[in-house]
């Protein structure tokens, strides 16, 4: 039936007088358990089939996004935007839809029959929430995420296209008390690869080395980031810095900068649409191009933004298979590894700061990458190498490019991570930073 | 919108074992437009539409959801629902039960005049041209311009077991702006905004964006040429201007004044509160310090008169003079606490879980007037504007730091100061807080909470008000 619809989409849509339409149809089960203070307070299910569509008029774009898919409901978007299409502006980097078909391969640990007909979940729940109060956590929340996804492409340039996915995640915290908390995630395309231990075992042994504490200042330190914080300023990197709309907007702090130094020369960073098992990978991108791995940044280089059709146009190069019509996304962000373990990286700082964990960050002046984000879980002091106790209200302020340029150090061992604070999926290792600027309230 | 599949929904239900169900029916209709630097660039329409249904069994509560409204698909989400709490039911040591709450039948709808979805396509399009043109002059120190306009009309019918009946219709007309303003030699200054309203188009004609967009831009150009360092190092009284006023009750009030946060439900989510559920009547500021969040302000972003329990909608007191003195609820938390439900739960569409949401939170208006709280001022700052801003998941400790703000000196207002960035604890901050102007005015915003998350309207606002003896640092 999907296939029906965005076929339907297509030819409604060149019946108007569009000369590029593309339709896609989402189709997906999900089921959510949320659990707080050690019991499930609401299990969530939805069942949801929703039609995107893309109509080029004239070099003019058009979206759509219902969540009734009949045909007549279809008819009615298409009328009213047909009234709205003269005001549109033409783009002169306006480009057709790519012309298919295009061959899409395989891509692996994607799907998984026994995610899609899981049943007990509250099971995987508890077996989470009994591994975080074995490690000495007192009460643990969380929520475990179940989705079976289905979409179909069709454009008008010959593309139909298919994929389903299976994605099952768990994001455990663990409390001592109100003040000291860890968290642990896992999350995966398979059964087999889903760990809900680790993620409650993660959460109660960050929460359980919250047990002392200690003061320090702030100023600038050299801090370790654990995988959760990677993850989410890895996102806000991929997505503000590297979407080629920001760069084109001139809102990205990394306009102008291609081809230049813009971290430290260990660091490189690739967006991964076929990353085997990785949460967001896809076989195409809503153009119908196929996904594929593209290097971001190339030991500490930029080599690429990421492009869509119409965006690698207007800067000359070859998309890179991450439309989104309107902005280019990233699919899986790929930090690649380093030689150290995390417990030789906190080895390597002699005073410094460990975070395990941070949220709600924000942009003074997104062009020049101000920001700054608040830790949030356990935060450790290290002294000679070793953490000494639990620190207390610290806040990263400083700029992003900066970060990424003052990287000394990255783990061998690399998590994924995806949970509610983070834009994309980031298999992300532990980070050493130096020279970072922590800041405190000053009453 | 039929009645009869929603009370068909609720009564399936009860037929299949629940001890209360409760359906919505919900469909958020509208369009959105993007404009970057004089081009119209994208145009998105967007339909949504479907039933959302609750249930408690036994103590276990489970939710449920489709777009398709067709008899055996409601019945197979129902019966869905009541699987997953029959299981979860055998499972639970200490349930969810719900305060009662009186039934209530009622038809709600905001006010307005002229239907935003109605007003022809080339007005909609003259907003943009119309900024642009009065921009004319600073185009050029403005490199970045990024408008993005849109609006909806929402329609809901939530029918329960118990027998409450409400149907409601609001429009909602949002707007924001991204401007980077660009010098050579002294950088760059971004500002992000964002107005809304649940009154119709009248509501877009009286924002005068022309007006506001360049008085925007001569501010930012201000600030580049002029703006010094703020004062750092010493301790300094502030002046908050009403917009980071607004934003800091939203923040450091009215979020730990949410009930589900305070018992933990979104722990691992947008986090807990500082606050615990002893704590009410406990001094958390000064005198001057009275904070309320109303619903039922005609034409606000947060305006509802009916929750999405079917609780008929109040001004709630969060804190009144320094002293915690209502928490916000829905019908859970409420039998937690053992008192009624001052109905504060929203859904932000029919595939969302209600969950307490704030609607229109502010700071209650003083008796000063600007120029009585900075007159007695040795030395200052004025923060009127902010950018960047984030508080901890219990909050607590929160940092705004300013964009427009200004020096003050033996009373008067002075130079422009570049980034003076406030970061303080909601106690420090509350208590320190010994004047409060009179003119209260209100801001819009996309407050995002829940799992998976909810954005909706809310206004936020206060008056300007003096915090005495603050350490400000500098932004990076």
């Amino acid at each position: 039936m999907i296939k029906d619809v965005a076929k339907a989409i297509v030819s409604e849509g060149l019946k108007l007088g569009a000369e590029d339409v593309a339709g896609i149809i989402r189709r997906s089960i999900k089921k959510m358990v949320r659990f707080t203070n050690n019991k499930v307070t609401v299990i969530k299910e939805w069942r949801e089939v929703r039609a995107d569509f893309y109509l080029g008029y004239k070099r003019r774009v058009l979206t759509g996004s219902l969540s009734k898919v009949d045909l007549d409901t279809i008819r009615k978007a298409f009328s009213d935007l047909s009234k709205v299409a003269k005001y549109v502006t033409p783009l002169d980097e306006y480009v057709s839809l790519p012309r298919g078909p295009f061959e899409y391969g395989k891509i692996g640990e994607a799907f998984d029959d026994r995610v899609a007909k899981l049943e007990g979940l509250t099971d995987y729940v508890e077996e989470a929430i009994n591994s975080a109060l074995e490690e000495g956590a007192r009460r643990v929340a969380g929520v475990l995420n179940v989705s079976v996804d289905e979409k179909f492409l069709a454009t008008s340039s010959g593309i139909e296209a298919e994929d389903k996915a299976t994605n099952i995640s768990i994001t455990v915290r663990a409390f001592l008390d109100k003040e000291r908390s860890g968290q642990g995630v896992s999350c995966s395309r398979t059964l087999d690869k889903f760990d809900p231990s680790y993620a409650g075992r993660r959460a109660g042994e960050v929460a359980s080395m919250c047990k002392k504490e200690v003061s320090a200042d702030p100023g600038k330190y050299t801090v370790i980031l654990d995988p959760l914080v990677v993850a989410n300023l890895m996102g806000e990197i991929a997505y503000y810095g590297l979407s080629a709309y920001f760069v084109d907007a001139k809102l990205s702090f990394f306009t102008g900068l291609m081809g230049k130094k813009i971290a430290w020369e260990g660091v490189t960073l690739a967006d991964d649409g076929r990353l085997r098992n990785g949460p967001a990978s896809t076989l195409f991108d809503d153009e119908g191009i196929p996904t594929r791995r593209t290097v971001l940044i190339e030991n500490g280089v930029l080599k690429s933004f990421l492009h869509n059709s119409r965006t690698a146009s207007k800067f000359g190069v070859k998309t890179t298979g991450n439309a989104g019509w309107l902005i280019p996304r990233p699919w899986n962000i790929v930090l690649e590894p380093g030689d150290y373990k995390r417990e030789e990286l906190i080895g390597e700082v002699r005073k410094g700061i460990y975070i395990t964990n941070n949220w709600y960050t924000r942009f003074q002046n997104l062009r020049e990458g101000i920001f700054s984000s608040i830790t949030r879980d356990g935060t450790f002091l290290i002294e000679g190498g070793e953490v000494k106790g639990m620190v207390r209200g610290f806040r990263i302020s400083d700029r992003l490019p900066n970060l990424l340029l003052n990287v000394r150090g990255i783990s061998k061992e690399r998590e994924l991570v995806e949970w509610w604070e983070t834009i994309a999926p980031v298999l992300a290792p532990t980070l050493l930073v130096e020279g970072l600027n922590l800041t405190k309230a000053t009453k | 919108m039929d009645e009869d599949i929603t009370t068909y929904a609720v009564n399936y239900a009860m037929e299949k074992g629940a001890d209360y169900a409760e359906a919505r029916i919900q469909r958020d209709e509208g369009f959105s437009a993007l404009y970057r630097e004089g081009r119209l660039e994208a145009y998105l329409t967007v339909v949504r539409e479907g039933i959302g249904i609750r249930v408690l069994m036994k103590g276990a509560l489970a939710f449920a959801s489709t777009g398709d409204l067709k008899k055996e698909r409601i019945r197979e989400v129902v019966e869905s629902a009541i699987r997953k709490a029959s299981a979860l039911s055998e499972r639970l040591k200490e349930g969810t039960s719900l305060a009662e709450e009186p039934v209530s039948k009622a038809k709600w709808r905001a006010e307005f005049k002229e239907d935003p979805l109605n007003i022809p396509v080339e007005e909609r399009v003259e907003v943009f041209k119309g900024i642009e043109e009065r921009l004319r002059d600073y185009v050029k120190y403005l490199p970045s311009r990024v408008y993005e306009l849109s609006a909806s009309k929402t329609s809901k019918l939530i029918v329960n077991s118990e027998g409450s009946v409400i149907y409601c219709e609001r429009p909602n007309v949002y707007f924001s702006y991204s401007l980077l303003a660009y010098t050579p030699g002294r950088g760059s200054v971004h500002r992000w905004s964002e107005l809304g309203s649940s009154k119709g188009w009248e509501a877009v004609r009286g924002w005068n964006l022309p007006e506001k967009l360049v008085e925007e831009a001569k501010v930012m150009m201000k600030i580049l040429e002029e703006a010094k360092s703020p004062p750092l190092g010493e301790e300094v009284d502030v002046i908050l201007g009403s917009e980071v006023v607004g934003l800091m009750v939203h923040e450091s009030c009215g979020h730990p004044s949410e009930a589900d946060r305070i018992l933990g439900r979104e722990a691992a989510q947008a986090g807990e509160s500082f606050m615990k559920p002893d704590m009410k009547g406990k001094r958390i500021g000064s005198k001057y310090v009275t904070i309320s969040d109303d619903p039922t302000i005609p034409g606000s972003s947060g305006f509802y008169l009916y929750d999405d329990e079917g609780v008929k909608a109040r001004k709630r007191i969060l804190f009144k003079e320094g002293v915690i003195n209502e928490f916000l609820h829905n019908r859970e938390t409420a039998a937690v606490f053992k008192v009624r439900s001052n109905a504060a739960a929203r859904a932000s569409s029919f595939d969302r879980e209600p969950i307490i949401r704030m609607a229109n939170t502010y700071f209650e208006p003083g008796d000063y007037n600007f120029e009585e709280l900075i007159e007695d001022i040795r030395k200052g700052v004025y923060i009127k504007t902010f950018m960047e801003w984030n508080i901890d998941d219990k909050r607590w400790n929160q940092r705004y730091v300013g964009l427009e703000a200004y020096l003050i000196e033996r009373g008067e207002l002075k130079g422009l100061v570049r980034n003076p960035a406030l970061e303080i604890t909601t106690g420090g901050l509350y208590e320190s807080i010994d004047g409060v102007g009179r003119e209260l005015k209100f801001y819009a915003g996309i407050c995002g909470k829940g799992d998976p998350m909810q954005g909706v309207p809310v206004w936020f606002g206060g008056p300007e008000v003096r915090v005495r003896k603050i350490r400000l640092s500098a932004s990076t």
